[in-house]
C-alpha cells in the first residue's frame, strides 16, 4: 500500500548564510513497506526524523532523495523527477495539534475536505451531508455537529480530527502523535478506540509516536528510528523481546543492560560471563569466545528471593546482591539490587517486599536472557 | 461500518510524473516581491542618482555644496542637541512610567494606559500648535500665568529647548509601550531571589532590573532618537520661527528655494538617511539579542509595594497626564472657540463656533478631508493586501528570500518622510508615468511609508496561526490559493483589520511626505493645517486640530479594541 525507498531529507540549516555543508540530514535512507490493513508505527525519540518522514509521505516536506509510492501511484521520486503536490495526494491525516479549523463548525470541519475535491469528482451536496453524518456518527460526534469546533473538549477535538481524516475515505491514513495532547486516562481509552476503528474500517495507517507503550499496544509493525535511520523493524513482540541494539533495548520498555563476555556457545544457546556470574541464554550468537556484548534483562523477568545461607553458592543464572532501594508502585514492587558494581532493577508481585540492606538472590530463566550486540 | 468498502478511487491510470507546479503561489510571491522592491528601492536609487548626477554625468558637486556650507556645523550641532535632548526626555519619562505601571502598585493604572494611547490620536500638526498656545513667549498661557504671579516669562517653546521638550513628551508613549513590554517579560523571581539575599530595593533596581532590560532600553532609545531625527512637524513649526534649523528642516528649507538645488538637497538627505539607518539597524540588532533572554515561560510579574511613595508617584502621574494630554487638549479646544486668540480667563465671552463653520465650509479644507479619506482607506487596503502576502512569505514560505523580503519591507522605517517625498519627486518628475501632481503619487508615498507597520501587524497575526492548520487544509486537497483564502486569511483577519485601522490613523496624521508631493487640489489634512499655521491663523489650526483629534480618537478606540484582543503592540 505504501512503499518508501531510500528516503533522504535534508534541512538547510544555519539561517541566512546557509551553505550546502550546513544542511542537516533529518532522514537518512529510510525504507519500509506497509501492507493493506496494517497499522505501521514509526517510533523514536524526538528529533529522530519520524515526523519528517510522515510529512514527506503527506507531501508537506520536500525530500532530496529516494521514492514514495502510495497504492500503485508514484508520488515522489528523485530519480524520475516526480513530486506530486500534497493537495493532490488525497490522504487522510491527523495532526499532533489536531489542526481543527477554529473558524468553522464541527460539521464544516468535516465537510470542508469533501468540498475541496475537483469539480468532476466532487460529491453532491446531499452526498456530502450523508457522509458527514455517517462519519460523525462513527466518531460519536453527531450531537455536536453545529457547535463551533473550538467548543469541544480535548478528546472530542481529537475525534473530530479523526473524523475529518476519515471522511474522504483515504487509501492511507497518517497519524502524527495524535494522542500526545491528551491526559493519561483519556489517552488510554482513545488508544483502544483508535485501534478498534482502524481494524473495523480496514484502514491502512502510518502512526508516529514517541510513546513506546502506545506503539506496542497498537501496531502491526513497528519501525524504531534513531538519528534519521530505522534501527529495527518488526512486530511489537519482536521489538520488545529481541532488541537488536543497545538503543532499542534502552528505548523500548525498561531494561537492565549489563556488559558481558561470551564464555561459550552450544547448540541450545550461549553462555556469557557478566561480572562474577555466568548466565546461560537461549540466544545463539555467532561471536567467538571472549567477544564483548550486552545482556538485556527486563525487570519483570527477574525473580527475587531473600538469600538463603543454607543454599549452595550461586549457580548459573543466579546473581547475588544487596537490596539498595525499594518502591511500592501499586501494581508491582520495584527493588533496586546492587550486583557487583552494577544496579539491577527487579519488578515483582506487590506482595513481595524486601527491606533495603538484605542480601538477595536474583534469578532469570535462560530464554529471558537477551544478548544484544554492543553499540 | 462501510466507510472502507467504497470503491477505490482513480487507481487505474497513474498520473504523469511531474514537478511541483508553478501556480498562484509563485505568481503571488514573485509579484509581491516585485511590488515591494519597486516601492522601496526605486525612490532610494533615484535619490542617490539625483544627488550624484547632473547634465554632464556623475559629480560630487552637490555633496560639496551641501557639506561645505558654512552653516552646516551649526545645523548639525543643533540637530545633535535636539535629538539627544528629546530622546532623554522621552526615555526618562517613558521608562519611569513603564516601571511604575508594570512593576509597582502605583495608583491610576487606567490613566497610564490612557496617556500612552491618547497621543496616538493627537497628531503633531495639532499637538505642536497646542504647545504654542501654552508656552510661546508672547501668547503662551504658562508665561502669562507666571508673569501675573511672579513677574517673569520663563517659557519659550520656540528654539531648541522647546523642540526638545515637545518632541520628547510626544515620543514618551512609544518608550512607555516598548519598556512596559520589556518589564513585563523579565522574570520577577530574579529580583525576588536578590531580595532574599538581603539586597535593598535601590540596589536591586540598579544591579538586577536595569541590566535585565538594558537591551530593550538601548533599542527604545535608538528608535526614539531616529524618530526625533526624522520627524518634521516639531522642527518646522517650532524651529523655523526663530531660524533654528535641524537637518530635516534644512532639507525642507532647501526645497523651498528657487531654483531648487536637487543635488545638494539629495546629498544632505543621503547623510540623514545614513545616520537613521545606523540607528535602526543597531536597534534591531540589539532587540534581536534581547529576544533571546526572554523565555516563553508565563509568569505574573509581582508588583512592588510603594508604601509611602505611592502618593508621590500618584501625584507625578496626574501631573504628567495634565501636562502631556489634558493641558494641550484643553487649550486647543479653548482656542478653537475664539475668533481671535486671547489669553484664557474665566470669561466665556466671545466664544463662537465660527472657526468650525469656516473650516467645514472651506472648499480647500473639504477637498483635503476628502483626499485624506481616500488616501487613508486606499493606503490601508493596499498596504494590508501587500502585507498579507509579504507576511506569508516571511512567516510561512520557508523560502530563502524570506529574510531579504523582511528587510526590504522594513526599509521604509529608516527613510524620513520628507526624504521619501524627495525621492518620489525625483522618480516621477523624470518618469513617463503621469502621477506627479495627482493623488496617486501621494498614495505611493503612503503605501511605501506605512508598509513596515502593515507587515508587522500581518507577521504577528500569521505567527499566531498554527502552521498545522494550513498543512491540514493542503493535505485534504486545498490548493495554495484556497488555503490562503479559506484558512490563513480568515484566521489572520482581526490582525489585518487592526493593521488597516492603524494605517488609516497614521495616514490622517501624515505631513512630512505630503508636504513635498501635494499640489493644488491634492492637499491633505496635514498640509492644510500646516498652511493655516504658516498663514498665522492659529485659531483655525486649533479648530481643525480639535476635529482631527476627535475623529482619530474614535479610530484609535476601535483600534485598541481590536488590537487588545490580539495582543498586538501599538508602537
Amino acid at each position: 500500500m505504501l512503499h518508501v525507498q531510500d528516503l533522504i531529507i535534508d534541512y538547510a540549516g544555519g539561517g541566512r548564510r546557509a551553505r550546502a555543508e550546513d544542511a542537516v540530514r533529518a532522514v537518512d535512507g529510510v525504507s519500509f513497506d506497509v501492507a493493506p490493513g496494517q497499522l505501521f508505527t514509526l517510533l523514536g525519540p524526538s528529533g529522530c526524523g519520524k515526523t519528517t518522514t510522515l510529512r514527506s509521505v503527506a507531501g508537506l516536506e520536500s525530500p532530496s532523495g529516494g521514492s514514495i509510492t502510495i497504492g500503485d501511484r508514484l508520488v515522489y521520486s528523485a530519480a524520475e523527477n516526480v513530486d506530486v503536490p500534497a493537495d493532490e495526494r488525497r490522504l487522510g491525516m491527523v495532526f499532533q495539534s489536531y489542526a481543527i479549523w477554529p473558524h468553522m463548525t464541527v460539521a464544516k470541519n468535516v465537510s470542508f475536505p469533501l468540498e475541496l475535491a475537483k469539480r468532476r469528482a466532487r460529491p453532491s451536496r446531499a452526498e456530502i451531508r450523508a457522509r458527514v453524518e455517517k462519519v460523525l456518527a462513527v466518531t460519536e460526534l453527531d450531537a455536536f455537529a453545529d457547535r463551533p469546533a473550538t467548543k469541544l473538549s480535548g478528546g472530542q477535538q481529537q475525534r473530530l480530527a479523526l473524523a475529518r481524516a476519515l471522511v474522504i475515505e483515504p487509501q492511507l491514513l497518517l497519524l502524527d502523535e495524535p494522542l500526545s495532547n491528551l491526559d493519561a486516562k483519556l489517552r488510554e481509552s482513545m488508544r483502544m478506540e483508535l485501534k478498534r476503528l482502524q481494524r473495523d474500517l480496514g484502514l491502512t495507517a502510518v502512526y508516529v509516536t514517541h510513546d513506546q507503550v502506545e506503539a506496542l499496544a497498537m501496531s502491526s509493525v513497528i519501525a524504531v528510528m534513531n538519528g534519521g535511520k530505522i534501527v529495527q523493524m518488526g512486530t511489537p513482540r519482536e521489538i520488545y523481546e529481541r532488541p537488536n541494539s543497545r538503543f532499542v533495548a534502552d528505548f523500548i520498555g525498561t531494561s537492565n543492560l549489563l556488559p558481558a563476555v561470551v564464555a561459550g556457545a552450544g547448540p541450545d544457546g550461549t553462555s556469557v560471563r557478566a561480572g562474577h556470574a555466568v548466565l546461560r541464554s537461549a540466544d545463539r550468537v555467532d561471536a567467538a569466545s571472549g567477544a564483548d556484548l550486552l545482556v538485556s534483562l527486563r525487570p519483570e523477568d527477574l525473580s527475587l528471593a531473600p538469600h538463603d545461607p543454607a543454599a549452595p553458592p550461586a549457580g548459573d543464572n543466579e546473581l547475588a546482591g544487596v537490596v539498595t532501594a525499594r518502591a511500592f508502585l501499586g501494581e508491582a514492587t520495584e527493588h533496586v539490587v546492587r550486583v557487583g558494581d552494577r544496579s539491577v532493577r527487579c519488578r515483582s508481585n506487590p506482595s513481595l517486599s524486601i527491606e533495603p540492606g538484605r542480601d538477595v538472590t536474583v534469578r532469570v530463566a535462560p530464554e529471558k536472557v537477551r544478548l544484544v550486540p554492543l553499540g | 461500518m462501510t466507510l472502507a468498502t467504497a470503491p477505490p478511487r482513480d487507481r487505474a491510470p497513474s498520473p504523469a510524473p511531474r514537478r511541483r507546479r508553478a501556480g498562484a503561489r509563485t505568481f503571488v510571491g514573485v509579484g509581491t516581491v516585485a511590488v515591494v522592491g519597486y516601492l522601496v528601492l526605486v525612490p532610494l536609487a533615484y535619490l542617490v542618482w539625483g544627488a550624484l548626477s547632473d547634465e554632464r554625468g556623475i559629480t560630487f558637486a552637490g555633496f560639496r555644496r551641501a557639506y561645505a556650507d558654512s552653516q552646516l556645523g551649526g545645523v548639525v550641532g543643533d540637530t545633535a542637541l535636539y535629538v539627544a535632548g528629546s530622546t532623554l526626555v522621552a526615555v526618562a519619562c517613558g521608562t519611569l512610567m513603564a516601571y511604575a505601571h508594570v512593576r509597582t502598585d502605583a495608583p491610576f493604572r487606567r490613566l497610564f494606559f490612557l496617556s500612552s494611547i491618547i497621543p496616538l490620536a493627537l497628531p503633531s500638526v495639532a499637538y505642536v500648535p497646542a504647545w504654542i498656545f501654552l508656552a510661546s513667549p508672547d501668547i503662551g498661557l504658562l508665561n502669562r500665568m507666571s508673569d501675573a504671579v511672579l513677574g517673569v516669562t520663563p517659557f519659550n517653546v520656540y528654539g531648541v529647548g522647546g523642540m526638545m521638550f515637545v518632541q520628547g513628551i510626544h515620543s514618551t508613549p512609544l518608550v512607555f509601550l516598548l519598556m512596559s513590554a520589556a518589564f513585563r517579560s523579565t522574570d520577577a523571581s530574579l529580583e525576588e531571589s536578590a531580595q532574599t539575599c538581603g539586597l535593598g530595593r535601590a540596589v536591586i533596581l540598579r544591579r538586577i532590573t536595569l541590566p535585565l532590560v538594558r537591551p530593550a532600553l538601548a533599542a527604545a532609545t535608538l528608535i526614539v532618537a531616529v524618530q526625533s531625527l526624522e520627524s518634521f512637524e516639531v522642527p518646522a513649526m517650532l524651529g523655523l520661527h526663530d531660524g533654528v534649523y535641524v537637518l530635516i528642516s534644512k532639507i525642507y528649507f532647501l526645497m523651498q528655494q528657487y531654483p531648487i538645488d536637487y543635488q545638494a538637497t539629495g546629498a544632505l538627505s543621503l547623510g540623514l538617511l545614513a545616520v537613521a539607518t545606523v540607528g535602526v539597524v543597531l536597534s534591531r540588532r540589539i532587540s534581536r539579542g534581547a529576544a533571546q533572554t526572554v523565555t516563553g515561560k508565563a509568569f505574573r510579574p509581582r508588583r512592588i509595594r510603594l508604601g509611602r511613595m505611592r502618593g508621590a508617584v500618584g501625584a507625578l502621574t496626574l501631573a504628567y497626564f495634565a501636562v502631556a494630554v489634558l493641558a494641550p487638549v484643553a487649550i486647543l479646544v479653548y482656542a478653537s472657540l475664539l475668533k481671535t486668540y486671547r489669553t484664557p480667563s474665566l470669561s466665556t465671552a466671545g466664544f463662537t463656533l465660527d472657526n468650525f463653520s469656516a473650516v467645514l465650509s472651506s472648499g480647500t479644507t473639504l477637498t483635503a478631508v476628502r483626499n485624506s479619506t481616500v488616501l487613508g482607506l486606499g493606503a490601508a487596503v493596499v498596504v494590508m493586501a501587500l502585507s498579507a502576502f509579504t507576511g506569508w512569505i516571511v512567516v510561512r514560505s520557508r523560502s530563502r528570500a524570506a529574510t531579504a523580503v523582511d528587510a526590504l519591507a522594513f526599509t521604509p522605517l529608516v527613510i524620513p518622510g520628507l526624504v521619501l517625498g524627495l525621492g518620489l519627486a525625483f522618480v516621477y518628475l523624470r518618469s513617463p508615468i503621469p502621477v506627479y501632481g495627482t493623488l496617486w503619487i501621494l498614495l505611493i508615498a503612503y503605501v511605501t511609508r506605512f508598509l513596515p507597520y502593515g507587515v508587522r501587524y500581518a507577521n504577528t497575526a500569521m505567527q499566531q496561526v498554527s502552521a498545522e492548520l494550513e498543512d491540514s487544509a493542503v493535505v485534504f486537497g486545498a490548493s495554495w490559493w484556497t488555503t490562503m483564502r479559506r484558512i490563513l486569511l480568515p484566521l489572520a483577519r482581526p490582525g489585518l483589520i487592526a493593521g488597516g485601522l492603524y494605517i488609516v490613523v497614521v495616514s490622517f496624521r501624515e505631513l512630512s511626505s505630503s508636504i513635498l508631493l501635494y499640489s493644488p487640489g491634492t492637499e491633505v489634512i496635514g498640509v492644510r493645517v500646516f498652511e493655516q499655521y504658516q498663514e498665522g491663523s492659529l485659531t483655525s489650526v486649533a479648530a481643525m486640530g480639535v476635529l482631527l483629534c476627535a475623529f482619530l480618537g474614535v479610530l484609535v478606540t476601535a483600534l485598541v479594541a481590536v488590537a487588545g484582543r490580539l495582543g498586538v503592540d501599538l508602537d
